[in-house]
């Protein structure tokens, strides 16, 4: 005990010790020290400041006060009263400062000293004449007062030859090389002795007009331009880009006649400014703006649109250079992006992964061809309650997405997450109470593999010989398949084969039960499966007759091409895709990855110049992620604002039923046209998803930082119109919309609003709302 | 012998208009003068309450008598329900049923005559028997799908085709009476529905309060508010060479053309009953608020679609079902108590449709789609406290055939014994429309005998 506190006083001793070392004042005998403050300050001729000094280690605190060492000061170095207020001098001193001192009277070696600056006073400048003047040699009149001899006027930051005319008038002369406002200052002479701006105007009478005015250029392209004069004979001009007579290959030469000519590259700003200088003054310009296209990024723009979540302008550098082929081979390859760890996923966890994958996910093409399937074979958190049976349903689709349509199929049919949601988790074969639960054996067949009519492989309906449609199946195929697909219980962790019912269980697949397994003799879709066999059997081969069914190309690949590229795409295409569905080249069928690459390298996919009826609409967390990346805007955590989504009509993983949350047959209201997301896109949801997406860019107040490019161009609302144009539409905005949104933005009382006026209107545009 | 034992669904099928008097003329003569005496007022509303996903119509309303109750629950095994879950009711002609305990406040509005059941109705393509059935004659397409038996409902048409549905058809044949509005007289309270869209009438889908203001367009000065709003007026009427893009610009011309009307209509309605703060109450009650506003919007005739979910009960059906009727009866009740409140109770008919009927018999703890279903109907001028068309006899379940055809299979699933067609021309009928017109909204209706079910006054 002893020693511990022993230490501890020691401790203390050596904390408290180094603050007995105070630097910053002046130590006398015995400790006496002398403060003084302020230590530094300047103060103008002629007027007072008051010093302090403290005194500390002795009971006498008096001080003598000098000034350069001259007890109380004198005339020249300005004096300092007994109490310690200086006076600067009327002249100031040679080499503008002095020092103040306070010396202990107690004792005297203890002193402190104040470094003071004595400068002119701040000259005032209320007017000059003129303040409107033509280029060339001038003599300005400077109106003000406190001018001193010897006073210097500054044109901008060039000094001018200055008379000295009064203390309130100055003359000064030069030569207005340059248009414009310019700032006039005063500087008397030492520091600290500047007066505010006032402006002047360089202006010329002529006035140089160059047309077109603004226009937009495809790399390498040339365009004329012209310039006319007005205020003289001589029409002459230099040309120049972007300063540069002549221009450069970096933004494009001009020739001595106005023909410019744009660079191979885009360069960074994306555009380039053309100007003509008239020769009668060398100074007055006219200038027109070219803002540079990439005549490609219509072409991987689409492409982008088709197989991502939305382009970049990293990843549209990154298409172009690679190539598509190269680029989809690329995305194949890629890792699965993560999904949230089972043990512990709670709804939103499900949401977030589902909306953040698709928004930031490297494996863009995997995770679209997700949020296809999803749309396909349907599950929901209407009934899918929790988050850890919606993440092993992700991570089934995101692990089959580019594999087979026959494994797909196979897994979900014994998936846990799907037999809750379509009951065929615990539907066991009839007895006395109750009949084979139909439900599951009905929807697989109508919505994830043949649909209802037979099909040619193009999707047209097949007729038979009365011209009617040929119903794919019968209510009885559907009692038939439920039957032999009874017997089937959820998993458990050990993988121990059940014998009697398990509760809910979702990261493995359903396991059979023997007893509950209908073992009489079927009949699925003509095919026959026949009494006894296992539940097992019974599924493989009812699965494998779905899945060999004609229908399943047509149906699926119509489907997968309304979700990627188009809702009204020709038959031959879709019998194109549907061929390579059938057959991926090698024999296969059911190649997913074949089969969007077949879709998306189609000639009617490419074609940059599409007939009118192509296109889809995007959905609105298609719609919302799309805007999030070509705009960079930051997405946070999607679940704070996934509940909006409903209002939009796409409760994210949360479809009203296993219809999903749009028909792929939805027509285009009051048209023949297909659109299914049309279905979910009224009056009333188009403006929510408005009033949704305009709430990005105000967030946070005033504009959401992510937006600042915009608005440092925002100035020029030609170059405004053009980047939105650029990054949102691919350079396709069609003169009356750039017109109508000049228009707006003129209106607009700063840059913020000017911004997000061209963005708002573009985003709700029909040309960014339809993908095409 | 008019008893609930010899007329048979086949015979209210073919039954005609001259071969005697049977349950559905008798309602039908005696409408014939209130009929016209309606016309005489101005409004009249149809209000269609679609429980998504097919309710399980043997649940909803339930025989007592001894001898079917008993066939009910061997029937129905695990998905009975036992007598204190039943709210008796009784029919003058077909005896005593019960309503589902989730839903007092219909077993009250039944009583006061104000709410009427209509036995076994279902999407045909003619008077089908059970021989059709079995043979497949000429039956409706794809019985049993979901997405089919939807549109079905809400076009009228037995086949999963046409882009118009029998409400927005309705509205479209007396559209003379609505020549004085601009506002929407086909309103969908729960999304995109077929039922809503006419040929010349379009549906607009809309939720409640919600009076399509865009936030954008809100901004200082006005001015720039107004030319922000100018712009998007003009871009979004720009005809392009797509037709996908001009398609999703028409949507939000038309929002800009809606929206002004719904917020110059905005404000407190014109009654005080509460309403559920359920989805269904709600959308109801934004109905109910429509409808206090038909002086104001000048609308002669409007027909509303509101919407509820999750009835494909395949699993768990006791208390989901439970859960929703709940829902719906307290929902309705307030709608009927507003409408009385409003005066305007006999000129307001609200009725409910559904994907299909349910099998009798369950798969564990659900049961499976079906086809024929029993549905409600409310308002001032039902004639309520009655039961129409033949409820079918639980006690032919265990025998159904050509004689007995109640049930068109073994496991439950009732043969309709009025058809759709049927059910919404005696609607459209009240509405207003004559029955040129109603042979136009229901192209098959002449193929039925009886063309008024009669449960409309």
């Amino acid at each position: 005990m002893r020693v511990k506190l022993l230490l501890r006083f020691v401790l203390v001793l050596a904390l408290i010790t180094p603050s007995v070392v105070a630097p910053a004042l002046a130590l006398g005998q015995m400790g006496v020290t002398v403060t003084i403050s302020p230590t530094t300050v300047a103060v103008p001729v002629n007027s007072t400041r008051q010093f302090t000094a403290q005194v500390t280690g002795t009971a006498n605190t008096a001080v003598n006060w000098s000034v350069n060492n001259i007890t109380g000061g004198n005339a020249t170095v300005g004096t300092i009263s007994n109490a310690g207020l200086y006076r600067a001098p009327v002249v100031p001193p040679i080499g503008w400062t002095v020092t103040v001192k306070a010396t202990s009277v107690a004792s005297p070696t203890a002193l402190a000293s104040s470094v003071v600056t004595v400068r002119n006073q701040i000259p005032y400048v209320t007017s000059v004449t003129p303040n409107q003047l033509p280029p060339g040699a001038f003599t300005l009149t400077v109106n003000g007062s406190r001018f001193v001899n010897g006073a210097q006027v500054y044109w901008n930051s060039t000094p001018l030859t200055t008379t000295f005319v009064s203390p309130t008038q100055l003359t000064a002369a030069g030569n207005a090389a340059q248009l414009g406002l310019i700032n006039i200052t005063v500087a008397n002479p030492g520091p600290g002795a500047v007066s505010t701006v006032i402006t002047v105007n360089v202006a010329s009478s002529l006035i140089v007009n160059v047309t077109p005015v603004a226009v937009n250029l495809p790399t390498g392209a040339t365009q004329q331009f012209q310039a006319t004069v007005s205020g003289s004979a001589n029409q002459a001009v230099v040309w120049k880009v972007n300063g540069i007579v002549g221009g450069n290959a970096v933004n494009g030469t001009i020739a001595n006649n106005g023909l410019y000519t744009a660079p191979n590259l885009i360069p960074a700003s994306g555009q380039a400014t053309v100007t003509a200088t008239s020769q009668a003054d060398n100074l007055t310009q006219g200038a027109a703006a070219v803002f540079l296209q990439d005549p490609l990024l219509i072409t991987y723009g689409r492409f982008l649109d088709q197989c991502t979540f939305g382009t970049t302008p990293q990843l549209l550098a990154h298409v172009k250079q690679v190539g598509m082929q190269a680029f989809l081979d690329e995305q194949f390859a890629l890792p699965e992006a993560a999904w949230p760890p089972l043990a512990t996923a709670q709804r939103s966890d499900a949401v977030d992964a589902f909306f953040l994958n698709a928004a930031t996910g490297q494996d863009q093409l995997r995770q679209r061809v997700i949020f296809a399937l999803s749309e396909i074979i349907v599950i929901s958190m209407n009934k899918n309650t929790n988050g850890n049976e919606i993440v092993p349903w992700l991570q089934l689709l995101s692990r089959n997405a580019f594999g087979n349509y026959r494994t797909l199929l196979r897994e979900i049919t014994l998936d846990a997450t799907m037999g809750k949601f379509l009951d065929l988790a615990n539907s066991v074969k009839p007895t006395a109470n109750g009949g084979a639960n139909e439900n599951y054996a009905r929807e697989v067949m109508q919505l994830f593999s043949i649909g209802l009519l037979q099909l040619n492989l193009d999707g047209s309906v097949k007729l038979d010989g009365q011209g009617q449609p040929i119903p794919t199946y019968t209510q009885t195929d559907v009692r038939q398949l439920a039957l032999a697909l009874t017997g089937w219980t959820y998993g458990n962790a050990a993988g121990v084969p059940p014998t009697s019912g398990n509760y809910n269980y979702y990261p493995g697949p359903m396991l059979p039960i023997a007893a509950r397994h209908d073992t009489s003799a079927k009949t699925v879709l003509g095919q026959a499966l026949p009494a006894n066999q296992t539940a097992a059997q019974d599924y493989s081969a009812a699965i494998d007759t779905i899945f060999n069914h004609p229908n399943v190309a047509p149906f699926v690949t119509t489907r997968l091409i309304r979700a990627l590229v188009t809702s009204n795409p020709s038959p031959a295409y879709i019998a194109r895709v549907a061929a390579v569905f059938n057959n991926n080249g090698q024999g296969v069928r059911g190649d997913l990855q074949a089969v969007v690459r077949a879709i998306l390298m189609d000639s009617e996919a490419r074609n940059d110049t599409p007939p009118p009826n192509f296109g889809r609409l995007r959905t609105p967390v298609q719609h919302t992620i799309a805007m999030m990346r070509a705009l960079n805007i930051a997405t946070g955590q999607p679940a704070q604002f996934a509940y909006i989504f409903y209002g939009l009509g796409e409760g994210m993983l949360d479809a009203p039923s296993v219809f999903g949350h749009y028909s792929p047959s939805f027509r285009v209201p009051k048209t023949t046209l297909f659109g299914p997301e049309f279905q979910i896109y009224s009056p009333t949801e188009a403006v929510n998803r408005a009033n949704f997406l305009y709430a990005f860019f105000g967030n946070p107040w005033p504009i959401n930082p992510a937006l600042q490019p915009y608005v440092n161009v925002a100035g020029n609302a030609a170059a405004l119109v053009n980047a939105v144009d650029n990054a949102l539409l691919y350079g396709r905005m069609s003169p009356q919309m750039r017109s109508t949104l000049l228009t707006a933005i003129a209106a607009m009382y700063d840059n913020h609003q000017r911004v997000m006026t061209a963005l708002y209107l573009t985003i709700m545009s029909g040309d960014y709302l339809v993908q095409h | 012998m008019k008893t609930k034992q010899t007329i048979s669904r086949r015979h209210f099928l073919q039954m005609s208009a001259s071969c005697g008097v049977s349950l559905g003329m008798l309602a039908a003569l005696g409408q014939l003068r209130t009929a016209q005496a309606q016309t005489a007022q101005n409004y009249k509303a149809l209000v269609c309450l679609f429980l998504l996903g097919g309710n399980d119509g043997h649940n909803l309303v339930v025989p007592t008598s001894a001898a079917q109750y008993n066939a009910y629950t061997t029937a129905r095994g695990g998905l009975a329900l036992p007598p204190a879950q039943i709210l008796g009711i009784s029919d003058p002609v077909q005896g005593a049923f019960g309503l589902h305990y989730a839903m007092p406040e219909m077993q009250t509005l039944y009583q006061q005559g104000h709410l009427a059941i209509v036995a076994n109705v279902g999407v045909l393509a003619r008077p089908t028997t059970y021989h059709d059935y079995q043979t497949a004659n000429q039956l409706p397409t794809n019985l049993r799908s979901h997405s089919d038996q939807v549109v079905q409902m809400q076009t009228g048409f037995p086949n999963a085709s046409g882009a118009t549905g029998w409400g927005g058809r309705a509205v479209d044949v007396l559209q003379s009476l609505n020549t004085g509005t601009a506002f929407p007289v086909s309103i969908s309270m729960n999304g995109n529905a077929q039922f809503c869209a006419g040929a010349l009438v379009q549906g607009a889908n809309l939720q409640p309060g919600n009076y399509l203001s865009q936030n954008a367009m809100s901004l200082w000065p006005a001015s720039a508010g107004q030319a922000r709003a100018t712009a998007q007026q003009q871009i979004v009427t720009l005809s392009g060479s797509n037709q996908m893009v001009n398609a999703a610009n028409k949507t939000m011309a038309d929002a800009l053309q809606l929206g002004p009307l719904l917020q110059a209509a905005a404000g407190n309605p014109a009654f005080t009953t509460m309403f559920p703060n359920t989805a269904i109450g709600n959308q109801l009650k934004e109905i109910a608020r429509f409808i206090s506003l038909r002086s104001q919007t000048g609308a002669g005739r409007q027909v509303f679609f509101c919407g509820l979910g999750g009835f494909d009960t395949h699993s768990g059906q006791s208390y989901q079902q439970w859960f929703l009727l709940q829902q719906v009866s307290q929902a309705l009740a307030a709608f009927y108590n507003a409408t009385a409140e409003m005066g305007v109770a006999n000129q307001v008919t609200a009725f409910t449709l559904s994907d299909f009927g349910r099998t009798l018999q369950p798969s564990g703890s659900g049961s499976d789609h079906g086809w024929g279903n029993h549905h409600l109907l409310v308002g001032g001028a039902v004639n309520g406290g009655r039961m129409y068309g033949t409820f079918p006899l639980m006690t032919n379940y265990a025998n159904f055939n050509a004689t007995h055809e109640d049930y068109a299979d073994n496991r439950g699933t009732m043969l309709p014994g009025v058809s759709l067609a049927q059910y919404g021309a005696t609607l459209a009928k009240w509405f207003g429309a004559s029955d040129a017109q109603l042979d136009g909204l229901f192209p098959i209706l002449p193929g039925f005998a009886v063309r008024d079910v009669g449960f409309l006054a």
